[in-house]
């Protein structure tokens, strides 16, 4: 049985990209998330996959133990390619069966970790299997026995001293003279000397026979181990190279479960919203998770829902209303939504159900660079690029794209892509200032305010008919100093 | 043991002062006269802006003070050592810079890299000395003089462990060892770990000898080669015996590769012995800057005593109890400036929240006294708070998350802005301290939003009285706004004062119980 992937049930070769890098940019979410997690994310995952990987995630929800085991797991298999690598370096010499004895303990050690006692969902279920079968198997118990009696060979402390041309190595029992060293600095009241990451110095052959010299039953021990053991583990069977690939599996998880538990601390609510086979994204109070650069709690976030539909043609939608008024901040919340619900992963809304989608794209231009032919040209290059690709299984986010042209040239090319996008069935929203482009066949969204106050920005997000202003004028008022404003702000600090 | 900077000054939270505060209760101007080169005024001032949140600390710089003031000697003496101390890095620095290009100029073989590796190392141990040598004078200093100071006590005792411990002492003996014999050394012993991928790692230079072992056998049988080494070299220990053959192993690695581990073991020592002089350097690298802060403080407690004026260090407060209390209160500035000390009229000062004063307003005729008051209130506050002594006769003041000044431009020189200009400037200082005000606030407003006609400076000044006071903190005002006073009459929680109209209460704030 060769070793099952805790992220796909199928095997799709060749699948296409689901988001793009830029996706990432334009949603900022390059420093939330490691380039492996993007690497998983863009892929996406079928309505199978979605469901499974929701499984494993309510199991580290339901199970804090399990989050750990995730970590340790992913750390552990880690270590397996590095000593996979180190051993394949040395070939048969006496390096080689030093380094099989680290390599078996970490093998004993992942299959400890990797066995969960009441796995839920095809993903855990299958390879809890598998990892089960690994454990009961006659070798695996030879080589738990002959490992308990051989201590590592890592962590020896050696005293090396130059003899004319040779170098003579003997064991250091006690307290090494660096370790003293430090105890020193230690007792003198300072910090120890920061580690410094230098390579390890690679050693003639003579240093590990050397080695083998200085602990000769140790090695005696290993070399028996090796003999028995290396063919199982390199064998069909245990297939020890396989799981190296886990490593990258499992940290995928457990990042996106860090990172949950993370936004539930700062007051996100994070949610698996259920997979629904009509055409419809019905997500109840979306949040932009990047508003927590501003400092900005998600209990303090205003939600909004994000309501795309394939019936009555509210697949597609314009977005306008004041300045500073929550536009951004809503198609970032709905970007990050898609992509985290289209992997299966826990979103930052309230609940909810949405499709399946193949492709995410998105078009913010200010994270562009117009060093090109021109900000316009290079504009209407994208926008032809996403109308090509656009299906009805895409999203589309757009952020004032042709803003950068005199108006009529910018309402043409903006209707142009808009309709073109929402005829072909895509779902998407399209932030514009132009208010003459509501009103159309095309529904819209509004960002609201409280005219009744100031023109306050309320960041809702609701289906208007039409809008006719962005007073511009408003983010002109400064200091915030009047009584309704301070009374506001004591609100906000729960005083009086 | 901690590993922190050793501070004379505290090391906890502090609270926010604002950056124009010390300008508008003219503290430079104070400590104009009692000299001092910029660098260390403006250490000073920016210290009184970051005054302690603990009462501790506070009463810790207090101490100080008394210390200082009780033994002038001692400061002398430490600014003397201190300044020595904070020499060693630009030397050291200087010198490790010309090894460094000496180094460079003669980039060769192995055998020059090896040379070069035990000279920097050699350099490295020199400055670890002189550091070590120069904290026990400080240490030695200390225990000198008689002091309860905690702040002292924490640099004596931290001086101490750093230079005249038994670890201490085995550190000076690794450093004088090397500094003396590195360069002639033929054998090295070295030590390493090995990793799980069968590597050494964390190489360091544990020892090492002016012979190579087969002629140290050679000279235990002729006894001259021994005996000259013994005379030549510092004290050292002799060489320890090879191991027997049965526990030892031996590796025939390239010349290349011995040369490695001889580098990597030598620079792994290198950077250890380095890091332990960086440390110290570190360690005990503010106390200096202290120490100018110290220096102003005495200068001013001096001027004073010279003077004539009587200070006392006020009793300080936890956070909560918000309170400022001082009975006969004068101006530090005109008692520093005056011909005639006695002439300064003193005033008291009480404004407590748990006595349901959250604010107090002040008006009265020009040049009657009330900004003279204002900055001597807001004066010996800093002060306090910083652990500076004030001219009262006592004095209970409360540690102060924030306290800041708005001082209308009218008080200053004339200012070519239009009374529009300076009202929006106004108003932008005031959004930005309201940002920061909260529970123990202090606020401090001089004739504040007097630049726009009378009644909407009194409506728009109103309401943010009332945020201040809601939010916790509290505030002093001068103010010609006298329809605030008209507004305050029957609300509870503001006093009103007004400053002394007749020759028999010139200078006076007295309570405000008439009508305008």
């Amino acid at each position: 049985m060769s070793c099952p992937s805790l992220l796909t049930c199928t095997v799709r070769k060749n699948a296409p990209v689901f988001a793009s890098e830029t996706v990432f940019t334009d949603l900022m979410l390059r420093d939330v998330f490691s380039e492996d997690v993007i690497r998983v994310l863009s892929r996406g995952a079928d309505a199978g996959e979605i469901a499974a990987r929701q499984d494993v995630f309510r199991a580290l929800e339901n199970n804090p133990s399990m989050a750990e085991r995730f970590s340790a797991m992913s750390s552990s298999a880690a270590n397996l390619a590095r000593l996979l690598r180190r051993y394949d370096d040395l070939h048969d010499s006496t390096g080689a069966v030093m380094i099989f004895t680290h390599l078996a303990k970490e093998f004993l050690r992942f299959l400890d970790l990797a066995e969960f006692p009441s796995p839920r969902g095809q993903l855990l279920t299958e390879f809890s299997a598998y990892i089960h079968n690994l454990k009961i198997h006659p070798l695996t118990e030879e080589m738990r026995r002959l490992c308990a009696d051989i201590p590592d060979f890592s962590g020896r402390t050696l005293r090396i001293r130059t003899v004319d041309g040779s170098l003579q190595m003997t064991a250091v029992t006690g307290n090494a003279a660096a370790a003293h060293f430090e105890a020193n600095l230690t007792a003198m009241g300072l910090p120890p000397t920061p580690d410094r990451q230098r390579s390890p110095r690679q050693m003639p052959a003579s240093f590990s026979d050397g080695l083998a010299k200085l602990y000769p039953t140790e090695y005696a021990a290993a070399q028996v181990l090796h003999d028995r053991c290396a063919p199982y583990l390199f064998g069909e069977e245990a297939d020890i190279r396989a799981l190296p690939a886990l490593s990258r599996e499992i940290g995928f998880y457990a990042a996106i479960h860090k990172f949950t538990q993370q936004m539930r601390e700062e007051g996100f609510p994070m949610n698996l919203p259920q997979v629904c086979e009509s055409r419809r994204i019905c997500l109840r109070g979306v949040r932009d998770i990047s508003l927590r650069r501003r400092g900005l709690r998600g209990e303090n976030v205003v939600p909004n829902d994000l309501m795309l539909t394939a019936e009555g043609g509210d697949n597609f939608f314009w977005l306008t209303g004041a300045n500073g008024g929550g536009k951004t901040v809503f198609l970032r919340a709905a970007g990050i939504a898609v992509l985290l619900a289209q992997n299966g992963c826990p979103v930052p809304c309230d609940g909810g159900e949405t499709a399946c989608f193949t492709r995410l794209m998105t078009h913010f231009p200010l994270n562009e660079d117009f060093s090109g032919t021109g900000r316009f040209d290079e504009e209407m290059q994208r926008a032809e690029a996403i109308m090509a690709e656009a299906t009805p299984e895409s999203v589309i986010l757009l952020n004032e794209t042709f803003s950068g042209t005199d108006e009529v040239k910018s309402a043409a090319s903006s209707r142009m892509l808009a309709e073109t996008l929402h005829s072909c069935g895509a779902f998407g929203i399209y932030v514009t200032h132009l208010h003459e482009l509501t009103g159309s066949t095309i529904p819209s969204l509004a960002a609201v305010i409280d005219e009744s106050s100031g023109n306050r920005r309320t960041y809702r997000i609701i289906r208007a008919p039409r809008t006719d202003s962005s007073h511009a004028a408003d983010i002109l008022y400064k200091y915030s100093l009047t009584r309704g404003q301070l009374a506001e702000r004591r609100k906000h600090l729960g005083k009086p | 043991m901690e590993s922190h900077k050793i501070s004379l000054l505290g090391t906890g939270d502090t609270g926010e002062v604002g950056k124009d505060t010390a300008e508008s209760l003219s503290i430079p101007r104070l400590m104009r006269p009692l000299g001092g080169e910029g660098a260390e005024v403006s250490f000073f001032l920016e210290t009184l802006r970051h005054p302690p949140l603990s009462v501790e600390e506070i009463r810790g710089r207090q101490a100080v003070i008394a210390t200082f003031v009780s033994h002038p000697s001692m400061l002398r003496e430490l600014l003397v050592l201190f300044d020595e101390f904070g020499r060693i890095k630009g030397n050291w620095d200087a010198e490790r810079s010309k090894s460094f290009t000496l180094r460079r100029l003669n980039t060769g073989d192995a055998t020059t890299e090896f040379y070069n590796a035990r000279l920097s190392l050699q350099l490295n141990a020199r400055y670890l000395k002189i550091t070590l040598l120069r904290l026990q004078a400080i240490a030695q200093l200390l225990a000198k003089y008689r002091h309860e100071s905690a702040f002292l006590l924490d640099l004596q005792n931290a001086a101490h462990a750093a230079s005249l411990s038994p670890a201490a002492q085995e550190l000076y003996a690794f450093a004088d060892q090397i500094e003396g014999s590195i360069l002639e050394a033929v054998s090295y012993d070295m030590e390493a770990e090995s990793d799980d991928e069968v590597r050494l790692i964390h190489l360091f230079l544990s020892d090492f000898r002016h012979t190579s072992l087969s002629a140290e056998k050679e000279s235990a049988e002729s006894g001259t080669l021994a005996s000259f080494f013994r005379r030549a070299s510092r004290q050292k220990a002799a060489p320890a015996p090879l191991p027997p053959e049965e526990l030892s192993a031996y590796m025939t690695p390239s010349a290349d590769l011995r040369h490695a581990l001889r580098m990597e073991a030598i620079g792994e020592t290198d950077r250890r012995i380095t890091h332990a002089a960086r440390a110290l350097l570190s360690r005990f690298g503010d106390v200096r800057r202290d120490l100018y802060f110290y220096q102003r403080a005495i200068s001013y407690c001096t001027r004073m005593a010279e003077r004539g004026i009587s200070m006392i260090y006020p009793e300080i407060l936890p956070e909560d109890a918000c309170v400022i209390r001082i009975k006969e209160l004068r101006d530090p500035l005109l008692l520093s400036e005056s011909s005639r000390t006695d002439a300064v009229v003193a005033n008291d000062m009480d404004l407590c929240r748990a006595g349901g004063i959250s604010g107090m307003l002040i008006r009265g005729a020009n040049s009657s006294g009330k900004t003279v008051f204002l900055r001597s209130v807001g004066t010996a506050v800093l002060f306090a708070l910083n652990g500076l002594p004030i001219p009262a006769a006592s004095a209970e003041i409360s540690v102060r998350r924030s306290m800041h000044t708005l001082f209308a431009s009218a008080e200053k020189e004339l200012s070519t802005a239009s009374s529009a200009g300076r009202f929006e400037e106004e108003a932008a200082a005031m959004a930005q301290i309201l940002d920061s005000v909260s529970q123990s606030s202090l606020i401090l407003l001089n004739e504040t939003f007097q630049s726009t006609a009378y009644a909407e400076g009194a409506a728009g000044i109103a309401p943010i009285l009332e945020h201040i006071s809601l939010l916790g903190g509290s505030f002093i005002f001068v103010t010609h706004l006298t329809e605030l006073f008209d507004t305050y009459r029957n609300t509870p929680g503001v006093r009103l004062a007004v400053s002394g109209s007749d020759p028999r209460t010139r200078y006076k704030i007295l309570p405000d119980t008439v009508k305008e």
